[in-house]
């Protein structure tokens, strides 16, 4: 499978690095762990409930059960969400040239807006993500290494009265990071647009990695 | 034993000669000075070496030259992670190695 479909934060023709291969595994495992408890807290619960399994209050393990494979269906969820950074996917189609240029550069951005998509405002933005390892508490009295993700920087044009097409030109800024792929530190840019609905993080977006040279 | 490495911080650009040299305390015990040029990704926690550019071995403590690499990345300060070139000396010796690190300042394309 190509890289930017598992790491969405990269454009096509670029390989993911150490930390980016290491993170994506670190979800993936968080995924399954949390989806093989679901499975195994729904199977007790059904068979509390059934009482295939015995006990002396079979009704209060079977609502443990019940609500242990609930949280960890959720958290599976939530851990799958996080893993492509899947905000909604917008239903603005976003189209970006070009796709790799040094900093100091300009970038444009093309969104088209299907009849009805846009609500209210869209915002295009082009943004700056910084990858840092940090270490974190792992409850044990010890830490474990984890990677953090921020916006480094971001700047967003509005578009009050949204058109079927919206063009938008960025300046990359020579003094901002490049694209690097790298062990405990990372930066990865890209293209977005938003219909600005005021639900900040819920609002539809959809996003174009590029990669900037240095 | 405390290393000391003395250079020009910089600025530098890819392609120039990093001159300096390294001095440790007298009486230091030591069996070889490894001096490297990398580049260094740093958080607030870790420390990787993204590149290895140069390396020089002195057998004493003396002069070194290393040379910053046509295709250098520049420099990058974030807000809680760094790409940064550094003149790194190891000294070999019994028990554990010491460090010593200065960072440069690389820039891309000439001034």
């Amino acid at each position: 499978m190509a890289a930017h479909a598992t790491h969405r934060h990269l454009p096509a023709g670029r390989d993911p690095g150490p930390q980016s291969r290491q993170r994506r595994g670190n979800l993936r495992f968080a995924i399954w762990t949390a989806l093989a408890f679901g499975i195994v807290a729904g199977a007790a619960a059904v068979g509390f409930f059934t009482g295939v399994i015995e006990g002396e209050d079979t009704q209060a393990g079977g609502i443990t059960a019940a609500i242990v494979c609930v949280l960890s269906l959720l958290a599976a969820g939530l851990a799958s969400r996080y893993a492509g950074r899947a905000r909604r996917s917008g239903r603005l189609a976003l189209t970006v040239q070009p796709g790799e240029l040094a900093r100091g550069g300009e970038v444009r951005a093309r969104v088209r807006v299907p009849d009805g998509a846009a609500a209210g405002p869209v915002e295009v933005g082009l943004v700056c993500m910084e990858f840092c390892d940090q270490a974190q508490g792992n409850g044990k009295g010890g830490t474990q290494r984890v990677t953090g993700d921020h916006v480094f920087w971001e700047t967003w044009h509005r578009f009050d009265e949204a058109g079927p097409i919206l063009e938008a030109r960025f300046d990359v800024p020579p003094a901002k990071p490049f694209s690097y792929e790298g062990s405990c530190v990372s930066y990865a840019w890209r293209l977005s647009a938003r219909e600005a609905r005021g639900g900040g993080r819920r609002d539809p977006q959809t996003d174009e990695p590029i990669w900037v040279l240095p | 034993m405390s290393i000391e490495i003395v250079a020009d911080p910089g600025p530098y650009y890819p392609g120039d000669s990093v001159a300096g040299s390294v001095r440790v305390a007298a009486g230091s015990d030591f069996r070889s000075l490894k001096v490297e040029l990398v580049y260094r990704e740093r958080t607030k926690d870790y420390a990787d070496a993204g590149r290895v550019a140069d390396v020089a071995t002195l057998e004493e403590a003396g002069d070194f030259e290393l040379v910053v690499p046509a295709d250098a990345l520049p420099n990058v300060a974030g807000n809680r992670g760094r790409l940064t070139w550094e003149v790194a000396v190891k000294a070999d010796k019994r028990g554990p190695d010491d460090h010593a690190e200065l960072e440069l300042d690389v820039r891309r394309g000439a001034p």
